[in-house]
Parts: structure tokens; sequence; C-alpha cells
């Protein structure tokens, strides 16, 4: 971030805007150094206004900001990429559409994390490419556990940090992981993991994600990953992160 | 607002401040203005917000604004009846109305949004492919604001109009009269380009 007196630039990806005023908007920005902000783009609502489709979610630019009284106020934007092709496919522009929500359910005004804001960048950029995006949503949401420090114990116990000699069979969303046999029963949200869920959670955790896109998930795995992997992110953040199946069904009927 | 005015005058204030663009500073303003105009003024106002309220709906067919079922576009049989714009919003209509299109529209009464929670079914979609079914146009122009999610919007609506023989076609995006050149954007740039014509000469 460059700050020359009341002006500063930075890198960032627009999250979300609404309507402020006659030609306002508020955009929540997620930028690379200061992390998630809402800054306001004055005269962005004008035909022909000079931020173009900068401010479309999920535009990513280089903006321009002036302090002013209340919140800093976006003088100019300079496009990198505005992902403008994935509005013609709609599971596409939806899965842009869940990274954004997700970012902006998971992380606080001003926290910043510049791998997040790399990773989302990397998984935008994929999902132009490859359209899995089953195995890209339930990998983005493992690494955005990862970065937020909640990724969950499986080589060893949640609650004793023992390592596992056999496979274990017990997981616990509060505990963050999996649990020994001693601990099983010490355990209150404790419930039954089988052990091929086990094995292609391992996967999706420790696998990067070009070895995760040719990982075979049948429906039904999915389904359970995709709710597991939510419900553990919800739990630790504190928010409610939708399943990607539910975030997509109500559009996919044009598919 | 001061805690020294009138119960009254608060609540006008603070009925003001509901309103879009309108803050704190300007409803005090409206409501200064208010009180020192006529009774014959006030009872204008009051009547024309209770009439608007009570008779204002949106057209059964299009849905625009009306007062009777149909809207006075859908009822005027003038109109081109084989061609539908198709628009986000009631207000959109009039911007296209000043530009001399003659045909008929449907707005959609909002865009599809993941973001906020705005699907498919919370838009008139379905109302709209009905009305194709039964109106046979042959021309369907989707008019969506030139934003990511109006154009995502204007795809998911031409994937679903595939079965039909309707020609679809969506507005051209482009750069905007009297703007320079020097400071547009290059994806503005790329879609004028995309976009462009043959020059047609008087004879």
């Amino acid at each position: 971030m460059m700050k020359t007196g009341r002006y500063w630039k930075d890198q960032g990806i627009v999250l979300k805007s609404i309507n402020f005023g006659e030609l306002d908007r508020i955009v929540t920005l997620f930028t690379r150094k200061k992390g998630k902000i809402n800054v306001i783009a004055k005269g962005a609502r004008k035909v022909g206004n000079r931020f173009g489709p900068a401010l479309d979610c999920p535009a990513i630019s280089n903006f321009m900001f002036y302090d002013g009284r209340g919140m800093p106020v976006l003088s100019q934007a300079e496009i990198v990429d505005c992902y403008r092709e994935i509005g013609k496919k709609t599971n596409q522009w939806v899965f842009a559409n869940y990274l954004l929500f997700a970012i902006d359910r998971c992380y606080e005004p001003e926290e910043s994390d510049e791998r997040i804001f790399e990773t989302v960048l990397f998984y935008l950029d994929l999902s132009t490419k490859c359209e899995n995006f089953y195995i890209l949503a339930l990998k983005f949401r493992i690494d955005l556990i990862r970065f937020l420090g909640f990724l969950p114990r499986i080589r060893s116990c949640a609650v004793c940090g023992k390592p596992f000699k056999k496979i274990p069979q017990g997981w616990s969303v509060a505990s963050g992981g999996m649990i020994c046999e001693k601990c099983f029963s010490s355990i209150a949200d404790i419930h039954y993991l089988p052990p091929d869920m086990m094995t292609l959670l391992a996967k999706l955790m420790t696998f990067s994600c070009a070895s995760c896109l040719s990982i075979q998930l049948r429906e039904n795995q999915f389904a359970y990953l995709d709710r597991l992997v939510s419900e553990y992110l919800t739990y630790h953040v504190g928010k409610k992160i939708t399943e990607w199946k539910i975030f997509l069904e109500r559009f996919q009927e044009a598919s | 607002m001061s805690d020294s005015y009138p119960e009254a005058l608060k609540n006008l204030i603070a009925s003001f401040s509901r309103l879009p663009g309108v803050g704190p500073k300007t409803a005090q303003r409206l409501s200064f203005f208010l009180i020192k105009s006529s009774p014959d003024e006030i009872e204008g106002l009051i009547n024309s917000l209770a009439e608007v309220k009570q008779k204002i709906h949106f057209c059964s067919r299009c849905g625009f604004y009306a007062e009777n079922e149909l809207c006075s576009i859908c009822q005027d049989s003038t109109r081109e009846s084989t061609i539908i714009c198709v628009v986000e919003r009631p207000q959109d209509v009039l911007s296209i109305e000043k530009t001399g299109y003659r045909g008929l529209y449907h707005v959609l009464q909002g865009v599809l949004s993941p973001l906020s929670g705005v699907g498919p079914e919370d838009l008139t979609i379905n109302q709209l492919m009905k009305r194709i079914e039964t109106e046979k146009f042959k021309e369907v122009i989707l008019a969506t604001n030139p934003s990511l999610d109006g154009e995502a919007t204007a795809y998911f609506i031409a994937r679903k109009l595939r079965s039909f023989s309707t020609r679809v076609t969506i507005i051209a995006r482009g750069l905007p009269l009297g703007g320079d050149m020097e400071f547009a954007d290059e994806i503005t740039l790329t879609q004028a380009f995309e976009g462009r014509r043959d020059v047609h000469l008087d004879a």
C-alpha cells in the first residue's frame, strides 16, 4: 500500500457494492494490503463514469483512495482483470460469487491476508479454465480454513494431541478435527466420520489444487464433504457459510 | 435532530429521512418548507401520496407501473406487438421510451445476484417465458444493465429462450456519447470494437 498524504493506492477485488444516494455506490473491497474495506465511489452509477466495469464483482483493479472525513473515497480505478466472460456461463459466475461471499463472511473489516488475496485470484483464474466447481469449492474452503488458522487435525488427536496408531472414526467440529478412541467419550459434539470420507478429507487438505482436481467424487461423497466443510467453517468463523450445492442450486436451471 | 423540536416535527423529519437519498439535513429542510406551506398545498401533497399508494401497482402483463390492470403501454394497440424489450426495473422503461422504441416491455423487477440472495424465482422470468410462449414475439431484446450481474441475467434468460425460435438480441455495449476515448477503460473499448458495425452512408 503506497500512501502519499491523504491519497493511497492498493490493489483490490470487489466483494460487493450497494447503491448510495442518487449516483454513488458503497463498495466493499478486499485489498492486498489493507484487507476488507468499505469505500465510497462517487458518481459510480452514472453512464460513462470514470470507474467503468472496475466496480463489478469480481473485478480486480489498482485503486487510488482519498481519506475523506468518513469512509475512504475512491478516486481512480485501473482494471487488472474484470472476468467479464464469466457472466456468459452461469456456473462460473455463481462460483466467482461464492468465492466473494465466503471471503466477505470470513474476514472482518481491515483484516488483511495477502495469501488469501492471491488464492482468490488463483481460483478465479482456474475457474475460467476448469469447470469442476464441486472440487474447486471444497478446496477453496479448505484453503480458507488453513489461512484462518483453523485447519482440522487429522494425523493426531484434536484433544490429546497424540498421533493416531490406527484410522480414527470420531470427528469433532468444536475440538477441531479427528478424535482418538481414548478421548472419544469426553467430547460432546463427536460424530462418526466414515473412513472413505476421512481419506478424501485428508487428500483435499494435503494435495495441491491440481492434484485435487483428479479426485473422483461420487455425488453423495461430495454432498457429505460439502456439508462437513461448511459446518466446520461456520462454527469457527461464527457466521453461516452456505454449502456450495445450496448456493448453486437456485441458478442451475438454465445451465 | 434537536430534542427541543415538537414531537410532530420530529416524526416528520424521521419520515423524510427514510426516503432514499435524503439525509437528516435535507429532511429538516423539507419539513420546515412544509410547515410554511399553505393548507391547500399540504392537502394536495397528502392526496397525491394517498392516491399513488392506492392506485399505482405493477402491470399484470409487463410489470411496469399501472393504474389499471394493464399499463398504458400494454393497452396501446398501435405499438409493435412482435418485439419485447426485457429490462431490470420500471424506471428503465422510461429511459428506453425516450429513444422512440415502440415495442412492448417486460420488467424483471431486479437482477440475478447470488451475493444478495436474488434467484430466478425472485424475478419475473417465469412470467416472461409464459409471455413468449403465448404472445409469439419475433424478437426479444435483452436490455439489462451493463453490469456483470446484468449480463449474467441476460445470458441466463437467453439460455432459457434457446428452445424458442424467437430472435434474441442484447443491447450494444461500448463507449457513451460525449465521452473521451483517452479515458475509456480497455473492457469498454473491447466491447465497442466487438460491437462495431458497417458505416451506412446516405445515397
